[in-house]
């Protein structure tokens, strides 16, 4: 249990900066697991070919093949010490804002966190001020209790992980579950479950950096919360004729939900599914779901043969490359990395050679699910189902894997 | 066996072993220095733990890196010997039968 003077003098800026060196042994690891595969690898490939090369080369992938491990899952050491920094900062945030509430009274806030009159004073009026400061001390203090319970097991969880060698459980499993808690640890900083009242004082105690940087992190949690102004609220529902946040919880709620899958492969289907469902139109041309230039798809019989059909669907519903190019040529915007925003649509295009993909070709899709303050990109996707995952988590290994990525950040919005 | 590549991809083992234990010694100080600064918190601990661990695992990759390169190193220069010495029986052969 963090006890009040634990959180009072937390330094949640030294996880941050662990963070930072994390981040810089991780990309050593990549380096070293490319470097493998293009000087050594490549080189038994053409220059020793008999049995014993073979051997050889095939030692050289497994090193590889260890580094890439280690890389992934250093990379859940990264978002679980960010997760950290963010949500102390934030409570330890709170913890200060409830000792300036009791001052503000002139009551005295003792070494446990104990709040009182001053000394030879008595005034009943004072009492609930007592028991408001007592009570908001006491739930920052609950908060950094859970949150290190939290933090610390996914520490110990990626400690025990260097006896992993396989690189799929280390990106899926290990990794998934840190970039997960990485939100949750956040979540653990908000005033769930708190009175209307509660979440306006807490509200207007943060700074306006603070505040986007919740918006933009835990978008749909802050949104439920009664008591955040309804000017906010609009401003997260977002005026590009879809709800991001009606987007954003079906995308939450629909991650593993198999009943949409009627194709090979449903990624750009599920954009597509949370954009309808926020409220999105169809754009439907004369020739239906034949046409160039519309996105929608036609009477569903329930019958997945016959719902995949090309006729069924246009290819910008279900094809990632297509639904790419129909949302930038119909009023979305391409914005940049850093200014990706939950809600957003991100697309991974073929930028280098190596891979099943032609260059140039967009080939897989997801929802901006969060960007956490440290400025990770957080995406849901389907299928493979993945909640929040990370992007600066996974994405080196993809390149390592099938070669250069660019990555495309498209803001839909309806004009038709 | 082309001994002349395999002998550079060994060297170019060697510098990134190299270079991969230079770059990663100090990059644990940091979490020392954040488990120090934030006492009376239990990631404190697991974070010093998680670093000893990736710590010593990191140096073990290393390791095997720079042993990989020493057995290609020594695998191309065996070849290149054996290499050398059939020529100079072939040299042999031919200044015999010239002679």
């Amino acid at each position: 249990m963090v006890d009040f003077m634990a959180l009072r003098e937390a330094n949640p800026e030294l996880w941050k900066t662990a963070a930072d060196d994390w981040v810089d042994l991780a990309r050593r690891a990549e380096q070293s697991a490319n470097d493998i595969y293009q000087r050594g690898v490549g080189a038994l490939d053409e220059h020793w070919t008999d049995a014993v090369g073979e051997r050889a080369g095939q030692k050289l992938k497994e090193l590889a093949n260890s580094y890439q491990v280690a890389a992934a899952t250093i990379r859940g050491v990264v978002s679980t010490l960010d997760g950290l920094g963010e949500s102390v900062d934030a409570v330890r945030g709170s913890l200060q804002s409830a000792i300036d509430y009791a001052h503000r009274y002139g009551l005295v806030v003792d070494g446990n966190g104990r709040v009182s009159q001053q000394p030879g004073t008595h005034c009943a009026e004072d009492e609930p001020k007592i028991s408001q400061a007592n009570r908001l001390i006491t739930e920052a203090i609950e908060s950094a209790s859970r949150i290190d319970d939290e933090a610390s097991a996914e520490l110990d969880r990626l400690r025990d992980a260097i006896s992993n060698t396989d690189l799929s459980k280390a990106l899926d499993q290990i990794q998934q579950s840190a970039s997960e808690n990485q939100l949750a640890l956040l979540r653990e900083s908000l005033p769930i479950g708190a009175d209307a009242a509660t979440v306006r004082i807490w509200w207007s105690s943060l700074t306006p950096a603070e505040q986007a940087a919740y918006e933009r992190a835990l978008p749909v949690d802050l949104y439920d919360l009664d008591g955040v102004p309804d000017d906010v609220k609009q401003r997260m529902r977002g005026t590009d004729g879809y709800d991001r946040i009606e987007m954003l919880r079906w995308a939450r709620q629909n991650v593993d939900n198999t009943d949409i899958d009627i194709f090979d492969n449903n990624c750009a289907n599920f954009v597509s599914h949370a954009l309808e469902h926020a409220g999105l139109d169809q754009k439907m041309g004369w020739d239906g779901t034949f046409g160039g230039n519309s996105w929608g798809h036609g009477s569903q019989t329930g019958w997945d043969w016959l719902d995949a059909r090309d006729s069924s669907h246009t290819a910008s519903w279900a094809q990632a490359d297509a639904q790419h190019d129909f949302l930038v040529h119909n009023g979305g915007q391409q914005v940049s990395v850093p200014q990706a925003q939950p809600g957003d649509v991100i697309y991974w295009e073929q930028a280098g050679a190596g891979g099943p993909t032609e260059p140039g070709q967009v080939h897989h899709a997801a929802v901006v699910t969060s960007v956490t303050p440290d400025g990770t990109i957080h995406y849901t996707q389907h299928s493979s189902s993945r909640l929040d995952a990370s992007l600066d988590g996974r994405l080196p290994a993809t390149e390592v894997r099938e070669g250069n990525q660019r990555v495309a950040i498209v803001r839909p919005r309806q004009t038709w | 066996m082309n001994p002349g590549p395999v002998r550079e991809a060994g060297r170019d083992l060697d510098q990134l072993a190299d270079d991969t234990r230079e770059s990663i010694a100090a990059r644990f100080r940091s979490s020392d220095a954040a488990a120090k600064g934030n006492n009376g918190w239990k990631s404190a601990t697991s974070l010093r733990g998680c670093g000893r661990a990736w710590s010593d695992q990191l140096a073990l990759l290393v390791q095997q890196t720079s042993q990989t390169s020493q057995d290609l190193t020594s695998s191309a220069a065996a070849v290149s010997g054996a290499d050398t010495e059939a020529a100079s029986r072939l040299d042999r052969v031919l200044n015999d039968l010239a002679g």
